[in-house]
């Protein structure tokens, strides 16, 4: 396939769709004791049971966190939940994919830290390995597959994420890690906790890591120059004060800064340096009138992308976020949340240095949002959950076009409609059945919609690249049904999930358009982002996880995805050959007095996934399936102080996984404290 | 077996299936308290809005001095909060035993468990006093939740959960977190 991408890269933080996915004042740890299970507000904004959700939820706890052996949050993703793929394509660059679908720069799965969105909206993407997060200091990580925009708004089209840190209220979470391995890796992390009484609590955490970059073959020509040696600073606060019994105030900043090299959403690598601040707060009342919560935040982002192909460019990005919601109970059965939100995205972009025209061109969006959510009781064994939510997004250029410009007015609106609806039936006491739908959008990002410039492509030839303001939302809708059994004889639950997917109005990236102008004797050809099509997806997952009070833990799936696309997408994005058909995944552990042993292993079918190695060319490469195995052992010196050794990849020196670099062998030793 | 014995023993099956299902009709109910309900029952302190703040919590445990059972389902309570069995760690409690017959020792408590065979009758001038007097009321038979007596009910198996009478708690001047209020079941 002959294509001419031309690589506008930018970097920015912005975002669709946060709702406040985190309680504040929530006690998770005293309701967990007092419940028996993990609470949640992943599915609804509203405190639920785990067991109650209308969702296929995975929540992955603080303690499969530290046995998981890894200290990046997609590996662990990859490793706990059934049908999640995890695309490693450098040392620190990871994308994770549910259910198929995979892609660099995945942009399918809304991410939240304590309800601020992480998700960067310039190219509809997450940098898991650049979040403002001690790994010792998430209680939990709650994975929703399939469509949950009516609760996270744009891009939860495949799912979402939401990582839920100690309550620097009610958690006292002291703690400092050290691990050094191969790659010449050093990890960094320490979070303290301050309690002011019962009215306030402060945590600072703050780390990085620095190592080298995979020696594994990169691609040919400029892109074997692509050699950032992977890094990352973080620091974080966050605080909660009780101002009265029903008024709470929460304040969180964070920086980060990073480097490494990514796989692009055009399938190329490259060397990007992202730098971002993000400072946000909460009022929230318990009143007459249920739980009323003001979040508001800015996310600030500034990126420089090193490209071997494209040159330098540099870009910034502003999100601004208010959501109100309100939560509340009518009688005995009836729960209800009602939102409102307003955010404003800003872009602002540097042209390359080989540039047609030099300058910076902006571009903004506005989205306004109104939803809801209704949780009915009906019996005691049988709950309806429904969502609903609509966004009104206005998007125009906040700068003067580029003067060659073949659309002239960026200014658009549109409307996107998501909705969720959920049975959870408790049969017995042992068995469960979730029957569920989901509407889900996925808006174009800045750059689709936003982008304008001009480069140089050949003598007298210049391509044109810019957004389409006309571009329709993805809709994708997931129809689900779930069943549960507990199977206490064995000390086990036995999980089977079954789906259907379609996906209608799929967004390209660049692909040259069918315009041309000539000018002067210039030739300037037109490059732009479409609707390209529809896909369909249907699959399904089994797992059997227990554990014993002997102190054995296990865990084992399949999982099973096919996709089909039509003849656009096939050729554009090819999501029928990047979802591998079946995926095994096995983990196994032990933990007696102060030893603690932990195994886990993953065998995953044969994919093929798009890749460019330079301007001109993109094809398809096939990876055949592969297996690997990761574990921890750990040994607890004394009540504070763990010393353990981890290790991925173990079994080869290296392990090609997909079409970019082979995975080495990782193993680190490292030192965590409890204080 | 004879016919008029295998009719005399289906009668009798019958009959005792009948009288259990009365036992969850009739408001004196057989609950022994298990440590599971203790330990719910005293993390609903951490719950409240108001916190409490003056050195361990007094928790009056309440039986039937006429009861056998219910006085050892009490001591059983106390014991168990004595020796800490989950038992919240941010909090000390002082467990002491309340007869029935003596309503007016449940003052200054903050916490009062209703140990096992209590009758809704029965415990209706406790509930009235410790609804006077702020205090939480817990019990393992719902019946008295329903009956808007008690402010929380506990059941622990086969799966938990919390019954709560918003009735009853405004009774006693008792707010809990939004959360908490979320999470069970208003009667």
């Amino acid at each position: 396939m002959k294509r001419i991408p031309l690589y506008i890269t930018t970097a920015i933080v912005a975002g669709l769709a946060v709702s406040e996915a985190a309680h504040a004042d929530m006690n998770y740890g005293v309701l967990e004791m007092m419940f028996g299970e993990p609470i949640t507000t992943s599915v609804t904004g509203i405190p639920q049971r785990a067991s109650d959700v209308a969702a296929n939820m995975t929540i992955i706890t603080q303690d499969q966190i530290r046995q998981s052996g890894t200290r990046n949050i997609a590996q662990i993703i990859g490793i706990y939940v059934p049908g999640m793929d995890v695309l490693q394509a450098t040392t620190a660059d990871m994308s994770v994919g549910a259910r198929g679908y995979q892609q660099p720069f995945n942009p399918r799965f809304q991410v939240l830290l304590d309800g601020r969105q992480v998700f960067f909206d310039d190219l509809s993407r997450i940098n898991y390995n650049d979040l403002p997060i001690d790994l010792d200091d998430i209680r939990q990580i709650e994975v929703v597959k399939g469509a949950a925009s009516a609760m996270f708004g744009s891009n939860a089209v495949s799912g979402s994420i939401n990582i839920i840190t100690y309550s620097p209220l009610y958690d006292k979470e002291r703690s400092a890690y050290a691990s050094f391995g191969t790659q010449r890796t050093t990890n960094l992390d320490a979070t303290f906790t301050e309690h002011f009484g019962d009215w306030g609590g402060t945590k600072i955490s703050a780390g990085g890591m620095a190592g080298d970059e995979f020696i594994t073959p990169k691609g040919p020509g400029p892109e074997s120059t692509v050699n950032n040696n992977p890094q990352h600073q973080y620091a974080r606060s966050y605080s909660v004060f009780n101002l009265s019994q029903n008024v709470q105030v929460t304040l969180d900043a964070s920086y980060t800064n990073a480097k490494w090299v990514d796989a692009s959403f055009n399938f190329f690598l490259e060397n990007p340096v992202w730098t971002q601040y993000s400072f946000g707060g909460s009022l929230s009342w318990d009143g007459l009138w249920g739980k009323i919560t003001d979040n508001m935040y800015l996310n600030h982002l500034k990126g420089i992308v090193d490209n071997p192909v494209i040159h330098t460019q540099s870009d910034t990005t502003d999100l601004l976020v208010n959501t109100l919601t309100d939560e509340f109970r009518i009688g005995s059965s009836n729960s209800f949340r009602l939102l409102a939100e307003f955010r404003r995205k800003e872009l602002s972009e540097r042209s390359s240095s080989d540039a047609l025209s030099e300058g910076s061109h902006g571009y903004a969006n506005n989205i306004f949002t109104a939803g809801g959510t209704w949780i009915w009781q009906i019996t005691d064994k049988l709950s309806w959950t429904n969502s609903a939510r609509v966004d009104h997004s206005i998007g125009y250029a906040t700068s003067p076009l580029d003067p060659n410009s073949f659309t002239t007015d960026y200014s658009h609106s549109l409307n996107a409609y998501s909705a969720n609806s959920g049975l959870v039936y408790h049969a017995t006491d042992v068995d469960t059945v979730r029957a569920t739908y989901g509407r889900g959008i996925q808006l174009p990002n800045m750059l689709q919609e936003g982008i304008d410039g001009a480069v140089a492509a050949g003598p007298n030839t210049f391509i044109v690249t810019q957004g389409t303001p006309t571009m329709k939302p993805t809709v994708v809708e997931n129809y689900e049904l779930d069943y549960e059994r507990g199977l206490p004889s064995i000390l086990s639950t036995a999980k089977f999930a079954a789906y259907y997917v379609t996906n209608k109005d799929i967004m390209s990236e660049l692909v040259p358009g069918n315009q041309v102008a000539f000018i002067n004797g210039n030739t300037y050809i037109l490059e732009q982002f479409q609707n390209i099509g529809s896909s369909h997806g249907v699959g399904g997952e089994v797992e059997l996880s227990g554990k014993s009070p002997g102190g054995f833990r296990w865990d084992g799936s399949y999982s099973y995805s096919t996709v089909a696309d039509s003849s656009t997408v096939a050729l554009l994005t090819d999501f029928n050959k990047s979802t591998p058909e079946s995926h095994w995944r096995a983990l196994f552990g032990y933990t007696t007095g102060p030893w603690e042993m932990d195994v886990n292993g993953q065998y995953v079918t044969a994919s093929g996934m798009l890749r460019s190695f330079d301007a001109f060319d993109s094809f398809a490469k096939y990876t055949p399936g592969y297996a690997s195995i990761g574990g921890r052992i750990g040994y607890s010196i004394n009540q504070e102080f763990t010393l353990a050794l981890t290790g991925t990849n173990l079994t080869r020196a290296d392990t090609q996984e997909n079409p970019y670099q082979a995975v080495e062998r990782q193993v680190f030793v490292s030192l965590a404290g409890k204080f | 077996m004879p016919p008029i014995v295998a009719h005399f023993r289906t009668h009798l099956r019958q009959a005792a299936i009948a009288g259990c299902a009365a036992l969850f009709l009739i408001p004196s109910v057989a609950c022994a308290t298990d440590s599971l309900d203790i330990s719910i029952g005293l993390r609903i302190l951490l719950l409240m809005k108001e916190k409490y703040t003056g050195g361990p919590v007094p928790v009056a445990v309440v039986y039937n001095s006429a009861v056998p059972s219910s006085i050892a389902d009490a001591e059983n309570i106390k014991k168990s909060i004595e020796q800490g069995k989950g038992v919240p760690e941010e909090l000390k409690f002082s467990p002491y035993l309340v007869s029935l017959d003596h309503a007016d020792k449940l003052s200054g408590a903050k916490v009062a468990f209703l140990a096992d065979n209590l009758t809704v009758d029965g415990v209706s001038s406790v509930c009235d006093t410790a609804g006077r007097e702020g205090i939480l009321t817990i019990s393992s038979n719902i019946s008295c939740v329903r009956a808007n007596k008690c402010v929380v009910g506990i059941i622990s198996k086969p799966r938990i959960e919390i019954y709560y009478s918003p009735v009853a708690a405004e009774a006693s001047h008792l707010t809990f977190s939004s959360a908490f209020i979320m999470l069970v079941k208003p009667i």
